[in-house]
């Protein structure tokens, strides 16, 4: 007998449970902005950081529905949820709790499901910020290609007594190409191609998504991106990504 | 806890918000809790320690997310840096370029950079200004001519809006600043500075 009351107790919070998932998951479906505090605060940091990308400031823009809706969310869980759980008084079989209980509890177990939901988000997401690095260094070995490509032309055009080659290909060294300029990342010169073109590869320090990815100085799965150069024409030509990237 | 979200208004300084508002619930849970009659709130100290753990939760949450959003912007404003710092580079030495070979490759004795460099970009050149964007509407980085003369021919380019390494630089248009690069074509090669 005193079994059956102990699990008789619980169906009340299984019940608010209950409706907490399915009030949570119809918040969700019908997109409505309810305690989603910070899921808003993240999205406007990022509308006002995409101003300052494209136009150099934040904006103007106070976002005054979005606040309106988070100050809302907040009082309806972090006040009329405690204080409607707290003076929700049970009845005296223990089975069927009051509104005020209900509402109280259904109110805090949203805004558990709610935080749950953005904290397991947010744990996944962290590992979007290593593809952001990756993406960081290939920028930046598009950068220092693009510097070493420059100067391979110069050279190239640039008599012998100026410090160039007089147009001969042949004639240019990493070292000359590298002179005065410091590099984050690893480079190699190709001019076997044929006499008039040099390629110029640029292995990265972060991993790409291939491990196995042989780099062409003989390390592993390291980004790696290339320039082919025709000086003759002043012609650049970024290989394609998928050959030669990783 | 409304002043919270509606005192910092303007600039949606909705982080501020956040915090603030926080505060003034760990203060209303504190007051309920501790000076809230027990017969008119039987559940209250269950429902206030609830509370509190789903502060704590929506605190993590929300540090997690300002940090989140701090790297955010940080790797935009980066992004941009680098799209302006390439784009400035990459156009002046290709007109440098142009002009170092037609240098080199003209027959005549007496040939002129700077003439050269202004036959090759006529076509783009408003006054001083390079216009290489393929419409009229206003962008960044802006290309000028310096200088053009028959040894050397000197380029800026210079950003709207994206900040350079110090506020006290003065840019070629008068702004203070911003990102600058100088392109300096003589008949030693180019040279490419980064002014701020």
């Amino acid at each position: 007998m005193s079994e059956k009351t102990n699990y008789s107790s619980y169906i009340p919070w299984l019940n608010a449970l209950f409706i907490a998932i399915i009030a949570a998951l119809a918040l969700a479906y019908f997109n409505i902005a309810f305690t989603i505090t910070v899921t808003q605060a993240i999205g406007i940091s990022a509308v006002q950081s995409i101003n300052v990308f494209s136009d150099g400031v934040a904006g103007t823009d106070p976002f005054w529905y979005a606040r309106l809706t988070m100050l809302g969310s907040i009082i309806l869980i972090f006040v009329a949820g405690p204080v409607l759980w707290g003076m929700g008084s049970k009845s005296s079989d223990n089975v069927s709790q009051n509104i005020m209980w209900y509402a109280g509890v259904v109110l805090l177990l949203i805004g558990f499901i709610h935080v749950s939901m953005g904290l397991t988000y947010q744990a996944i997401k962290a590992d979007q910020w290593e593809t952001a690095e990756q993406s960081r260094n290939k920028d930046q070995l598009r950068a220092e290609l693009s510097t070493l490509n420059n100067r391979a032309m110069e050279l190239y055009w640039l008599p012998i007594e100026q410090n160039g080659t007089s147009r001969d290909l042949s004639k240019i060294s990493l070292q000359d190409l590298k002179q005065g300029t410091s590099f984050q990342n690893t480079y190699a010169i190709d001019k076997t191609a044929s006499d008039s073109i040099l390629t110029i590869y640029g292995i990265g320090t972060k991993e790409g998504t291939n491990s196995a990815f042989k780099n062409v100085d003989g390390q592993r799965g390291k980004i790696q991106l290339a320039v082919r150069i025709k000086p003759q024409n002043l012609d650049t030509e970024w290989l394609r990504a998928d050959s030669l990237s990783n | 806890m409304s002043a919270a979200f509606f005192i910092p208004e303007g600039a949606g300084q909705v982080w501020q918000s956040l915090l603030l508002s926080g505060i003034a619930v760990l203060f209303f849970l504190i007051t309920y809790v501790f000076f809230q009659p027990k017969n008119s709130a039987p559940n209250k100290n269950i429902a206030g320690v609830a509370t509190g753990i789903l502060l704590v939760l929506v605190g993590i949450h929300g540090w997690l997310g300002y940090q989140e959003s701090i790297k955010q912007s940080e790797n935009l404003v980066e992004i941009r840096k680098v799209i302006e710092s390439g784009i400035a580079k990459n156009h002046i030495n290709e007109m440098l370029l142009t002009t170092l070979r037609s240098y080199y490759s003209s027959e005549k004795d007496d040939a002129n950079l700077g003439a050269l460099f202004k036959f090759h970009h006529d076509s783009l050149m408003n006054d001083t200004e390079i216009k290489f964007y393929p419409s009229d509407e206003e962008r960044s980085p802006k290309i000028e001519l310096v200088k053009a003369t028959a040894d050397s021919v000197v380029i800026v380019a210079y950003s709207s809006f994206v900040s350079g390494r110090s506020t006290a630089f003065k840019n070629y248009d008068g702004q203070n600043g911003y990102l600058q690069t100088k392109g300096i074509l003589t008949t030693e090669g180019i040279e490419y500075e980064r002014e701020n």
